[in-house]
């Protein structure tokens, strides 16, 4: 899998006046890579990765995955590997509210399938990946719940749930341990680092430290630029 | 549609009762409107029609003080004890223009095994009747037997098939087509088996003011109405001056002023049914258009996230339209079983209520109504909610996810 961007630009209007949220940006992950994006509040990390993500579209510049500008792909088609091979996380909790969590986990997967939304219980899920990541993020027992009964970070937990259920080949996750705790942002990292090192590529926006750790590809944004950082290890590149 | 969006309506119908089921009970609300407003204009329609292929005569005369009833005065006159002057149907007769004359003489019994109603016993004259002879014939192949009698629609005649006047048996040779007045209540007899029913009422000790057909001391019979028909041609002005002159206490009723009141009238509750239709049509269209473009606002981030796992635009689409739809057909089934209840228990009251020739169609019809009816109604939602359902599938999903939530 290969996702490269060049020259991307998304502008916005404040105040009458352009600004670039995304400015300029050239980016690339490979499989397997775990890409660590650092930067202020309002530096544009979030609207980069919607990007990515194929759900926001840039003002300029493409966003090219496995070959495929999604600028010259319809609509059909880049909903289709969004749905298979993306997995995106973002930054607000967004759950279908007379749904189940677990049914909003596996939505994913119903849509590829073309099977029913509707689930009755966990043990309907079959695959072990997914059931063991349910089991890892901690949330195996809030399944049934409606998303609303949820704290923020259980929320956020079950969204990265969600992102994996399709077996994605790029997670993009938008601040994958804000409202978390200690215990359960390393829990989450831990399972972010071991997809890819079975060759998922991993994008990560987050304030936390840790990524510092986690991450072989560490980038940050200042006012919609992105930058490889001081701390980044490119290997060979 | 696939099973997983298809399931995704459903669920959303079901885990959101208050909203969905309103705007199905609306709708079924207006399935019935459509569906009762449909069934009255075409019983009314045929009602018409049929009233208007009966009106055998032209011209009627009857008796001055008889309370004038449109829809039956052209076949009857009314049933008021009030009779021709002597010799008026000789006299038209012998008009000029008059092509056919026929009396018609009337009784009104309370004392009929079959009805709690009065009937009205018709009689008339087979030699020269061109009115009721007609029906009778669409009914009854052979000749009217001596003493058989034919009644109209709405009377019951039990398994024997009589009917019993004054303790006397009646056999029914033939059951009258509905026209959709007061004669589906008559009862048809010859003048002969009417002199006998008189009898019958006599023995019984029942008196009626001129009970006689020919009345006491006068060899010239007396009726209650006489039915002309004109030749080609004819100059109704004159024959009516003629017969005004000749007579008082009579009045002259045409076939054209007595069926264009009659029509327009009929036209006239089509008009209020169809314009309550409407009505009920706008105010439902409104309330889908108005509750999906707020629902739909409402549930943005949620449209926002089907774009996250992969949903299609145009399936976003396909999903309100499908909510719109699943609202209408709930709607439309719930309302056609309530309003066809309804209808097919009122309809006799409905008929009686109306003053206008009124036909329940039959079931072929009534099948089309109910065609149209649901066709119609199940497109309701999708046709109003498109535009919203247009601008759903057009939604920023980026901009709706960072959108703060209530
Ligand atoms: N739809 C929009 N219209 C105008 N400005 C926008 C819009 N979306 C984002 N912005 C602006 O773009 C900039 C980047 O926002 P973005 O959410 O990408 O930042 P971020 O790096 O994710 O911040 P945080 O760390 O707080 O999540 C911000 O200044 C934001 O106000
Ligand atoms: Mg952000």
């Amino acid at each position: 899998m290969i996702l490269n961007v060049s020259n991307l630009y998304k502008t916005y209007i404040r105040r009458g006046e352009e600004f670039n949220a995304v400015d300029n940006v050239e980016f690339f992950a490979w499989s397997g890579d775990f890409s660590v994006i650092y930067g202020e509040s309002g530096s544009g990390k979030s609207t980069l990765l919607s990007l990515l993500s194929g759900i926001n579209r840039p003002s300029k510049g493409s966003v090219i995955f496995n070959g495929a500008d999604f600028a010259n792909l319809s609509d059909d088609a880049v909903s289709a590997v969004r749905n298979e091979k993306i997995g995106y996380i973002p930054q607000e909790a967004v759950f279908l509210p007379h749904f189940t969590v677990l049914e909003n986990i596996l939505l994913p997967k119903a849509l590829r399938d073309g099977e029913k939304i509707e689930v009755r219980s966990i043990a309907d899920v079959t695959d072990v990946d997914i059931a063991s990541a349910l089991e890892t993020l901690g949330i195996a027992h809030l399944v049934h719940e409606m998303p609303a009964e949820l704290s923020g970070g259980e929320l956020k937990r079950a969204a990265i749930a969600r992102a994996l259920v399709n077996k994605p080949e790029v997670v993009i996750a938008d601040e994958p341990t804000s409202n978390l705790d200690e215990t359960n942002a390393k829990i989450v990292f831990d399972l972010l680092a071991e997809l890819a090192h079975s060759g998922t590529s991993v994008i990560v926006a987050t304030h936390d430290p840790r990524g510092f750790r986690y991450g072989d590809r560490i980038y940050t944004m200042h006012k919609g630029r992105l930058l490889p950082s001081a701390e980044s290890d490119f290997g060979g590149l | 549609m696939n099973k997983t969006d298809l399931n995704l309506i459903i669920e959303n119908y079901l885990r959101n009762p208050f909203r969905s089921f309103g705007l199905s009970l609306l709708i079924a609300l207006l399935a019935s409107v459509l569906l009762v407003g449909g069934l009255l204009s075409f019983s009314l329609s045929k009602g018409l029609n049929r009233l208007s292929s009966r009106l055998g005569a032209d011209v009627i005369v009857i008796p001055q003080g008889s309370e004038i009833n449109d829809q039956t005065v052209l076949l009857q006159g009314d049933s008021k004890y009030a009779y021709l002057p002597q010799g008026s149907l000789e006299f038209i007769r012998g008009l000029d223009g008059v092509e056919i004359a026929t009396p018609q003489y009337f009784l009104t019994t309370l004392s009929s095994s079959c009805c709690d109603q009065k009937v009205l016993i018709i009689g008339f004259e087979p030699a020269s009747d061109f009115v009721i002879q007609p029906w009778i014939h669409e009914v009854l192949t052979d000749k009217l037997p001596k003493g058989a009698i034919v009644v109209g629609s709405d009377i019951s005649v039990g398994e024997k098939r009589t009917v019993r006047f004054f303790d006397h048996e009646y056999p029914v040779a033939a059951t009258l087509e509905p026209v959709g007045n007061k004669l589906d209540q008559a009862v048809f007899v010859d003048v002969a088996t009417l002199a006998d029913i008189r009898e019958a009422a006599k023995a019984k000790g029942v008196i009626f003011l001129h009970q006689d057909v020919k009345s006491e001391g006068s060899d010239s019979p007396i009726y209650s109405s006489v039915l002309i028909k004109l030749r080609a041609g004819a100059d109704i002005e004159r024959l009516s001056r003629e017969i005004h002159t000749r007579f008082d206490g009579v009045q002259i009723r045409t076939r054209k002023d007595l069926f264009s009141g009659l029509e327009k009238s009929a036209n006239f509750l089509q008009i209020v049914v169809w314009s309550i239709v409407a009505l009920f049509l706008m105010i439902a269209v409104a309330a889908i258009v108005i509750s999906f473009s707020l629902s739909t606002r409402e549930r943005r981030r949620e449209y926002a996230l089907l774009r996250i796992v992969g949903y299609a635009r145009k399936r976003l689409r396909t999903l309100v339209l499908g909510e719109s739809l699943l609202v209408s057909a709930v709607g439309t089934y719930i309302g056609l079983l309530l309003s066809s209840v309804a209808f097919f228990t009122f309809k006799i009251w409905i008929g009686e209520h109306v003053n206008v020739p009124f036909i329940v169609p039959g079931n072929a019809e009534i099948a089309a109504v109910y065609a149209v009816v649901v066709l119609l109604l199940h497109s309701v939602g999708p046709l109003a909610v498109y535009g919203v359902a247009n601008k759903v599938s057009k939604i920023d999903a980026y901009a709706a996810l960072r959108e703060v939530e209530h």
